[in-house]
């Protein structure tokens, strides 16, 4: 072999070494709580609840974590407005309204699930924090919806 | 191929002795034109037979590894925003909501 190509070789060879150290520690670096978890440790921190009140607000958020995974598993069932478009080219236009009526309908559930469950949140936390909490997520909440209606209705039209 | 008639030839070169004089920097002469013929190594050449000792190839190894680990603890992944990471777990309307109740 030429020095070379050995050269080359050894220099592959290093770079796969550094790569794989890289990803190792990287990894293991990694956080490991799920944006639920850190998600409702930075509420505890944010709003001042204290333990108690963390535990009833904790409690909530799981039974309204189960009830939005049952809802998420009904989008994800539904035909989504890409995979529609292709599977229904042709089809008469009172179908697509009928679906579109049937994925706000189902936004409406999520829409109405989630402020619902905000404004029990903020009535469990002191006052002050829970007005401020809704003032910090009502307004998000509302503004991603119109977001998600209006790439909805785009990826209808085209 | 073995010849069962041996050319006469044969002992007459095996008994002559050449009666030439060498000049006496002959030898000297001759390993300047081997060297004159020889291609002088690259640099890359030279750099190459120097580092690939085994020596220096482990040492070249651990320092890339040691200086990859270092870097991946300078640069640890991006930790989520727990701002963002609260709201992805509640607005149903999040890009990121839908992958996290999916296994």
């Amino acid at each position: 072999m030429t020095p070379v190509r050995r050269i080359i070789g050894f220099t592959l060879l290093t770079a796969l070494l550094a790569s794989v150290a890289l990803w190792i520690t990287r990894e293991s670096l990694r956080p490991r709580d799920s944006p639920r978890e850190l998600g409702l440790s930075w509420l505890k921190e944010e709003y001042n609840l204290d333990s108690a009140t963390f535990e009833s607000v904790s409690a909530l958020h799981r039974d309204y974590f189960k009830h939005c995974d049952k809802m998420c598993s009904q989008i994800n069932e539904a035909d989504r407005p890409l995979l529609r478009r292709a599977r229904q080219r042709g089809r008469p236009a009172g179908e697509h309204d009928a679906q579109l009526s049937r994925d706000q309908a189902i936004c409406d559930d999520c829409e109405k699930a989630a402020a619902d469950h905000l404004r029990h949140v903020a009535r469990l936390m002191p006052q002050e924090e829970g007005k401020r909490f809704l003032n910090d997520f009502l307004p998000i909440l509302d503004q991603q919806r119109r977001e998600h209606d209006r790439r909805l209705s785009s990826s209808l039209r085209r | 191929m073995h010849n069962d008639n041996p050319d006469l030839l044969d002992d007459l070169l095996a008994e002559w002795q050449p009666q030439v004089e060498t000049p006496p920097d002959f030898r000297r002469e001759v390993w300047r034109r081997i060297a004159a013929e020889t291609i002088n190594p690259g640099l890359i050449e030279r750099f190459s037979w120097w580092l690939l000792q085994p020596k220096r190839e482990i040492v070249v190894m651990t320092a890339a590894v040691f200086l990859a680990v270092v870097w991946g603890i300078t640069h640890p992944p991006q930790a989520l925003n727990p701002h963002d990471a609260y709201l992805t777990s509640i607005s149903p309307f999040d890009s990121n909501h839908l992958s996290l109740g999916m296994p």
